[in-house]
Formats: C-alpha cells, structure tokens, sequence
C-alpha cells in the first residue's frame, strides 16, 4: 500500500492559503481541560465565569490556537509535515457555540531548509478576528520505502 | 457552596513576582494523543499511524506538539496564576520531536510584570528524561483579577 504525503515544499507557492472552520462545543472544551490538564475554572465552571468580565465560559487559548496544526496537518502542507515554530496572539475571548475559521496563508518558502513560513489569522461568525499568528511548518519529505519491496 | 469567586480565584498580579517558577511533568501515551487528534481534527499520519511514521524521518509516532505546548496552559490556568488566567499572547519553538512513552516536564518562570495594563509574561521550557529541551517559549496572561460590576 502507498502511504500518500501531503505537498512537499517544491509544491507549495507563497500565496497558497487553506482554511478550516469548526463550531466550539462545550464538548470541545472539556476534553481538551482533561487531556491537557488545564482544568482553569474560566472554561469550565459556570458560576465562576459568570463573576469574570466575561460572564460566561472563555475556551482555552491553546484550544483555538491548536486548530492551526489542523491545517498544517491535514491540508497544508499536508500528511506529513511538522511545526518547527509558531506565533500567537489571542485578540478576543471565544465561546461556546462560536464558530471558528482559521485561513493559512504562505508568506515565505525556503526549499533549501526545507521550511514554509505561514501566517494565520482566526475570524468568528460575526467575522471579527480572535486570533493572528505566523510561524514556521517543515512540509513532508518522500517517505522512505527502502524497506519494502518493489512493486511490479 | 461558596461560589464567590474570591475563594477559587488564582494569584492575583500582587501575588505573583519576577522569577518565580512552577512546574508540571506528565508523560505522553497513546490515549492522550488520540484524544488530542480527535478533538482538533489532526488525523496526521506521523502521530496516528505506526507504518507511515517508520517511513519519516522522526521514524515513530510523534506526540502532536500543541498537546506538549498544552502543559504550558496547564500551569499557568491551574497552577501558577491558576482559576482566572487568560492567554494574550504565545510564542513557541519546537525543537525536539516528543514520542509516545515520553515524560516531559514543563517549567514556567516569571520575566515580566506590568501593573498598569495587568499584563503578565514567563518564558517556559519543555525537558524530556534525557535532559534535552524539547519545546521553549514565551506567553503573556492576564492574571486573574477580581471584576467589580459597576452599579448603575
């Protein structure tokens, strides 16, 4: 069976953007305070939110910016490719029942170290933005197939 | 019950100073990446799929690097400021891959107050067992604060 890899880094151009867009549940937020461990009462106690200036549950920074390594992973590059570096500023608190779309742009590619540079920028429905960022994805390499046989 | 959130509240910026630390270690399983992945939607092969992972250059499953980058959130909303804490601003370098089976410690420390806009920053570093930095950065919070509502 031939594993497919996302786009290596002769196949991405600056300019080339993906998006991914999902609606925050409660659920969501739950599992990411268990996996991580960051059970902070502001995403997960309603009576504690509700006394913050928010008044309601905040989701977890790190929750909408993990969303980025979705489309590194998934769609640009693709299957395959790693964060070497990344960069966020959260600029507005998100909720539940938020929906979230993340676009990607490519600002920079560097084929010798095998690195993209992209730039983020995280809107909600009402299109206000609630999170910018940029960082560095290293884009899958050809996987090595040394070991199998040769197909006819 | 006491709800009031004065009893659950986190540090305040009074209560946290420059160079003070904290810590947390957790070592990576096959659970906590897969309930990563699922959360987020990252179905990249090199954290989930054992055959396509032998062909990359990492050469096992990785843990995703935003659930390591997650003890960081851990610290900081449960530990030190605790309940209250909200993320500004995150800045990450990945620099080692973290493999399933992996014990990594997180260590936060304080570089920088400001009292005026009740901004707080810490660089943290991310240590495997063998003593190899695996993830540093730096992160700005809001420390939890009490809100007084206005009266109208």
């Amino acid at each position: 069976m031939k594993a497919r890899i996302g786009k290596t880094v002769e196949e991405i151009k600056v300019g080339d953007c993906a998006y991914f867009a999902k609606t925050l549940s409660n659920t969501d937020m739950l599992l990411f305070a268990g996996v991580t461990g960051d059970v902070n009462l502001l995403p997960i106690n309603d009576e504690f939110a509700k006394q913050t200036i928010f008044k309601q549950r905040v989701a977890h920074g790190m929750l909408t910016a993990s969303f980025i390594t979705n489309i590194i992973g998934m769609r640009l590059p693709g299957y395959g490719s790693t964060v070497k570096s990344q960069k966020v500023k959260f600029t507005l608190p998100v909720f539940i029942a938020d929906t979230i779309e993340i676009g990607l742009t490519i600002t920079a590619v560097n084929v010798a170290e095998n690195t993209v540079d992209f730039s983020v920028v995280a809107t909600k429905q009402d299109g206000k933005v609630v999170m910018t960022g940029s960082g560095v994805a290293t884009p899958p390499v050809p996987l090595d197939d040394s070991d199998e046989e040769q197909e006819g | 019950m006491d709800y009031s959130i004065e009893s659950k509240i986190g540090r305040t910026i009074s209560e946290i100073n420059i160079g003070d630390t904290a810590s947390f270690g957790k070592t990576f399983t096959e659970a906590d990446v897969y309930q990563f992945t699922g959360i987020i939607g990252n179905f990249n092969p090199t954290h989930l799929n054992k055959e396509f992972a032998a062909k990359t250059p990492s050469g096992k499953r990785t843990v995703p690097q935003m659930l390591v980058a997650g003890l960081v959130s851990k610290i900081l909303g449960t530990e030190y400021p605790g309940n209250g804490t909200v993320h500004v601003s995150q800045e990450l370098e990945f620099l080692k891959p973290v493999f399933m089976g992996d014990t990594i410690e997180a260590t936060v420390e304080v570089t920088k107050i400001d009292g005026k806009t009740n901004r707080v920053w810490f660089d943290f570093k991310c240590v495997n067992r063998d003593g190899y930095l695996v993830l540093t950065g730096e992160t700005e919070i809001i420390p939890p604060f009490i809100f007084c509502e206005e009266k109208s």
